[in-house]
């Protein structure tokens, strides 16, 4: 191929080129619901950006949105002014303690990306009612927050019971926890609920759900060691029977052992932040 | 020769340049761009009514209940109502326009609307974990410039937007209210029977005033009837959901209320004609049947439960049965043989007590029980109120009957009306 050629290919090429049509990428009409959703961004808005989007990447969701939560129940919105009481009294008792003893890259990678409000409590067919839902650990849904009092230790509790108990199931997803665990107590039955809870603790556990399964009842210690602290749990253990005693007597030391090994985390240390937290309200 | 050719190539090259217009399967509006226009015209309708928009909301669980809404483009809404006491005053939330299967109206935090959808019985009044079935989130039906009218996606509930002027802007709630509080001091008749005078006729009354619902019982001259339907307050006065029809006249709405404490009654006008609500000792018509219909038919074949035991002029639970230790039950028994019925009180360690009874009934329809000997043994600490029960219960003139659900009954003393107590 001459020299010629070769220019002109090029020529055609270069020519092409240009003509050729500049694309624009975006969608001329953005399509309804698709894209995420999108309002003015009030005080609360920023807020909640500041405190939990930027530092922990974490999304709350506090307008009501039908399809983060169950079809067939009958629902209520979140109050507007409850929404920040929640969700600092989350931060300081919850996402702070665990920040100071484990540090930030911890709770940022294995905490919840998605924490979905909702007024009213969720009524069940059972005449039971659910306080929150966790799905594979990226989405917790809180309920009752219209009822939440930030001065009332028992809504506290209860609230944070269903934090610490579904955060508990991410790390142990994420490293397991010791297998000799599950056999310190051997009754696990599906049929939990039919049991009281001074029964489910005659047995070894520390609640009723506890007893539904291993890993329910290893995130169900967790998490009542961490709401009702050292002399909160060690009364709880010292109330029962004395072959239960020794049942939660391993199991707690268990825990203490996985939070060390799996996450060099002082459990007592954390337990002693946690409590601090919840008595500063 | 070959430089045409390449100069051909060159032209070709160039008219290949695409033109993006031409790869649109079908020319013409989107259906995303028509959404988000008809969304963002819907909002402005709504944002742009300067003295805002007056509502009123029918929940499909009955009733309906008035507000007033001001939205903002902001996407926050300020809402104002008659639900209760509390909430005449201005309370801010959220909305915002979404397509939902159809352009649709969200209330996304909590507001006044949401009471009536609260799954919390103690917050709205309706059932738990159903509350009064009721919506926060509704599609556009049709929509004129001066008024809205929207289908709950969840309950088909209706809300009515109607745009307000400058005078309704500030007062159409208060004025709501004040009719509002006006009938509600219905609650105040110390009677059970309350009577609706119009023109020459006396209609009997059973008003509900939390789930805003009115029975009449009248007679036209084939037999005692009875009509239900549900209520709301407007700023004339309370208009019914559906017409009673009596005697020739159709009565939708109850005006100009006004209320005497002193008498005891609600001077209104019915259709421009004068009327009146007051109290009654006994009732107007009465359903010689309903007595044994009760008697016969106890909800499980056995008996009826009464929770609060006998009310006297209002003042709930006079002779103090919820104060009995271990009360779990209190129910009045039905047992034709051996021929004794009891009001029997059980409490949760397995013992019972209570009078024995023998029930009759009179022609006009009243039952009357009589006192028969005890069953079991009445505890010391419950005696004073199982007694003060027995004695009222089985007072010589006994119960005219009413029948107030599916399923409840009262029994009213015939000596006075202002005794009564609640089956279920």
């Amino acid at each position: 191929m001459n020299m010629k050629y070769i220019r002109l290919f090029l020529l055609l090429f270069s020519v092409s080129f240009i003509s050729s049509c500049s694309e624009d990428d975006d969608p001329d009409t953005p399509l309804p619901n698709l894209g995420g959703e999108t309002w003015v961004q009030g005080p609360l808005d920023t807020w909640l950006y500041q405190n939990f989007v930027t530092p922990y990447n974490i999304e709350v969701k506090y307008r009501f949105d039908r399809y983060e939560v169950a079809l067939n129940r009958v629902l209520v919105p979140a109050r507007e002014d409850k929404v920040i009481p929640v969700m600092e009294t989350i931060k300081k008792t919850w996402i702070e303690p665990y920040e100071q003893e484990a540090g930030a890259t911890f709770i940022k990678s294995l905490a919840p990306k998605q924490f979905v409000l909702v007024g009213s409590a969720e009524y069940n067919t059972n005449g039971t009612i659910t306080l929150g839902t966790a799905e594979g650990g990226r989405k917790i849904v809180l309920f009752v927050v219209n009822d939440f009092d930030p001065k009332l230790e028992s809504e506290v509790k209860q609230m944070l019971h269903t934090i610490h108990h579904e955060f508990a199931h991410i790390l142990h997803q994420t490293v397991m926890y010791p297998e000799e665990y599950k056999r310190i107590t051997t009754g696990y039955t599906a049929s939990w609920n039919d049991f009281s809870l001074v029964d489910a603790r005659s047995r070894g556990y520390i609640t009723q759900y506890a007893r539904s399964s291993p890993d329910e009842d290893f995130v169900e210690m967790i998490s009542i060691m961490l709401i009702e602290g050292k002399e909160g749990f060690d009364a709880i253990v010292n109330s029962a029977p004395e072959s239960a005693q020794t049942a939660f007597r391993q199991k707690e030391q268990l825990v203490v052992r996985y939070f060390k090994e799996a996450w060099n985390i002082d459990f007592y240390s954390l337990q002693a932040r946690s409590q601090t937290a919840i008595d500063a309200l | 020769m070959r430089k045409i050719w390449l100069l051909g190539l060159l032209i070709v090259s160039m008219l290949s340049a695409c033109d993006k217009d031409d790869n649109e399967v079908a020319p013409g509006e989107r259906p995303d761009e028509r959404l988000n226009q008809v969304l963002s015209e819907y909002k402005s309708q709504l944002v742009n009514a300067e003295y805002g928009w007056k509502a009123t909301l029918f929940p499909e669980g009955g009733a309906g209940y008035s507000f007033l809404f001001d939205f903002s483009e902001n996407d926050r809404v300020i809402t104002r109502s008659d639900i209760n006491a509390g909430t005449a005053a201005p309370l801010e939330s959220t909305y915002r326009l979404k397509a939902a299967q159809l352009p649709s109206l969200l209330f996304d935090t909590y507001t006044y609307l949401h009471i009536l959808a609260d799954p919390d019985a103690t917050k709205s009044g309706g059932e738990w974990g159903e509350g009064r079935v009721s919506d926060y989130e509704f599609s556009f039906d049709s929509v004129s410039p001066d008024s809205i009218i929207l289908t709950g996606n969840y309950n088909d509930s209706r809300l009515i937007l109607v745009r307000a002027t400058a005078d309704e802007a500030s007062n159409y709630i208060s004025r709501v209210n004040e009719n509002a509080q006006t009938f509600e001091n219905i609650n105040n008749f110390t009677s059970y029977f309350k009577q609706l005078e119009v023109g020459n006729q006396s209609i009997d009354i059973v008003v509900n005033t939390d789930l805003r619902t009115i029975t009449f019982t009248y007679d036209e001259g084939s037999g005692v009837r009875t009509f239900t339907t549900s209520y709301y307050f407007t700023p004339e006065g309370l208009r019914l959901l559906q017409p009673l029809n009596v005697g020739g006249l159709v009565i939708t709405s109850l005006n100009e209320m006004q209320y005497s404490a002193f008498r005891n009654r609600i001077n209104l006008t019915v259709n421009g004609t004068e009327a009146s609500i007051q109290e009654t000792s006994s009732p107007a018509y009465v359903d010689p049947q309903v007595a044994r219909t009760f008697y016969n038919n106890p909800p499980n074949g056995a008996y009826w439960r009464t929770v609060n035991g006998f009310t006297v002029e209002g003042v709930v639970d006079t002779f103090n049965v919820g104060s009995i230790a271990n009360l779990e039950l209190i129910t009045l028994y039905i047992q034709a043989s051996p021929p004794y019925d009891g009001l029997i009180f059980w409490t949760t360690d397995g013992k019972f007590f209570g009078p024995a009874l023998r029930s009759r009934f009179t022609d006009d329809g009243r039952i009357v029980f009589t006192y028969g000997g005890e069953f079991g043994t009445t505890p010391e600490q419950a005696a004073p109120m199982v007694n003060a029960t027995r004695e009222q219960l089985t007072i010589p003139e006994g119960y005219y009957v009413i029948r107030t659900g599916p399923n409840t009954y009262d029994l009213v003393s015939a000596k006075d009306g202002k005794t009564w107590i609640s089956f279920q």
